[in-house]
């Protein structure tokens, strides 16, 4: 646990010392702005509803940018093998990285609060889908960053993990698309794995403890991915 | 001469080799991980337990939605009735047969619109009940519909089109169902054509039509409006 807080520590400090946090924070603050005041003055509602799945989408754009670095730069300036000889394991590595970049992302998600305080003290919004809205983009936001760290231990190529990155959450966005084609049990499946689909229900202020669950296995799944890839590496030479 | 080593020989070390036990461990611990995850997911999801959050209750209208219903109670009524008075047989040929047949043919008993929140309900279900009250069977109808938001804008218009054989005397319950997502909370629906037993094609006049929504929400609907509808759909 100590040597995992050591690696989240180290990476969310080179994630504030260099621009990156900052430009990345600015741009998602900056459209999620712009996307509260637009649906604030066009509906005059006193809801986050269409905010939150904007606010979404820009993040979805974000993720693979975020993490793309991770353990790509690792692997480019060779300083795995070092990990890999440390006293520490995999785990720990993967976990702390990746909850370095959860915590960002809770930094920006913290900022947009604003929103809801907006609508508070100027309305009286229902409150229940904003917090259940929350807790969808955080979810939602932490599942994007685990696919995009297992993108990032793929290659020693920021920019290529990055475009990996963004294509796998691009596809695991669009799947429901093809529930709605395709019919049957299959189609069922396939819109069950859909990240757009699960979203939506927090969006509305229903908390399905079945879409919880599948976030967390989902998160868990590609941290496992991520930590299969690297651990392939002691012993494929 | 350099030795020959025979296949078993070679196949051995391979096997039995450093990245073979490792990699075969690590796919097999890959596949049940997967595996336990896929099923634990596809249990839960049988078993989900949901909360509902909202202030008002599983699927129900939000605030916004209700405050803008009550402002349209008094323009739906109105156009329902304007649906069961609708002259859809205005501006027919000049043929007295058909026109007094068509008069005698055709009314819309039934025009009901199932009041969504597109926030909650992703289909919209329009039924329609046609009565033949003429002597000559109706071979095909083709409805026109047009729907209105919350705020009064149209978002959405098509025509439907039945191939049902009417009876004379008879009844036709249809229904259509709107794309996901319409917002659509009131709107019209006229008789666009006929086609009767004989052949004959009867075509309600659109610009008469346009008139009459015109004059009942007090906005412009143009019968080219009406018209594109109608050619989109043939």
């Amino acid at each position: 646990m100590r040597k995992m807080w050591s690696v989240f520590k180290r990476e969310l400090a080179s994630y504030f010392i260099s621009p990156m946090a900052y430009v990345m924070g600015a741009v998602f603050l900056l459209l999620s702005g712009y996307f509260f005041s637009i649906i604030l003055l066009a509906t005059h509602s006193a809801s986050m509803q269409g905010v939150l799945g904007n606010m979404a989408v820009v993040f979805l754009f974000i993720a693979p940018v975020l993490t793309m670095r991770l353990l790509a730069e690792e692997r480019k300036l060779g300083t795995d093998e070092l990990i890999m000889t440390a006293p520490l394991s995999i785990t720990s590595v993967v976990v702390g990285k990746y909850l370095a970049a959860v915590c960002t992302y809770l930094v920006y998600l913290t900022v947009t609060l604003i929103y809801p305080f907006i609508l508070t003290r100027y309305g009286s919004p229902d409150m229940g889908p904003i917090y259940c809205g929350y807790l969808g983009m955080l979810l939602f936001g932490a599942g994007c960053l685990a696919v995009g760290l297992f993108a990032s231990s793929l290659t020693d190529n920021q920019m290529v993990a990055g475009i990996i990155g963004f294509g796998l959450l691009l596809f695991l966005w669009i799947l429901g698309w093809a529930g709605a084609v395709v019919t049957g049990p299959i189609g069922d499946t396939l819109a069950n794995l859909s990240l757009l689909k699960r979203f939506d229900d927090f969006q509305k202020g229903i908390l399905d403890l079945s879409s919880v669950l599948y976030y967390v296995s989902f998160i868990f799944v590609f941290l496992f991915f991520s930590a299969r890839v690297i651990d392939s590496r002691r012993w494929s030479g | 001469m350099k030795p020959r080593i025979c296949r078993t020989c070679r196949l051995r070390p391979f096997l039995t080799g450093r990245k073979m036990r490792y990699g075969s461990n690590a796919v097999v611990l890959t596949i049940a991980v997967v595996a336990i995850v896929l099923m634990v997911n596809s249990i839960a999801g049988r078993y989900s337990v949901k909360f509902d959050l909202t202030r008002t209750g599983f699927y129900t209208l939000s605030d916004a939605t209700i405050e803008v219903l009550r402002g349209l109670i008094v323009l739906s009524t109105a156009l329902l009735m304007m649906v069961f008075s609708i002259p859809v047989y205005a501006g027919l040929p000049a043929q007295p047969h058909i026109i007094n047949n068509f008069l005698q043919c055709v009314e819309i008993t039934k025009f009901s619109f199932r009041l969504v929140d597109s926030q909650y309900s992703t289909r919209l279900r329009t039924d329609v009940t046609l009565r033949n009250v003429g002597s000559q069977a109706i071979e095909a109808y083709r409805l026109g519909f047009i729907y209105y938001d919350y705020f009064g804008e149209e978002t959405h218009s098509f025509g439907g089109y039945n191939l049902n054989r009417i009876k004379p005397r008879g009844l036709d319950n249809s229904s259509w169902e709107s794309a996901s997502g319409t917002d659509a909370l009131t709107g019209f629906v006229w008789v666009d054509s006929l086609r009767l037993a004989d052949g004959t094609v009867i075509k309600a006049d659109t610009s008469e039509v346009a008139q009459i929504i015109s004059g009942t929400i007090k906005e412009p609907i143009s019968a080219e409006t009406l018209g594109s509808i109608r050619d989109n759909k043939n």
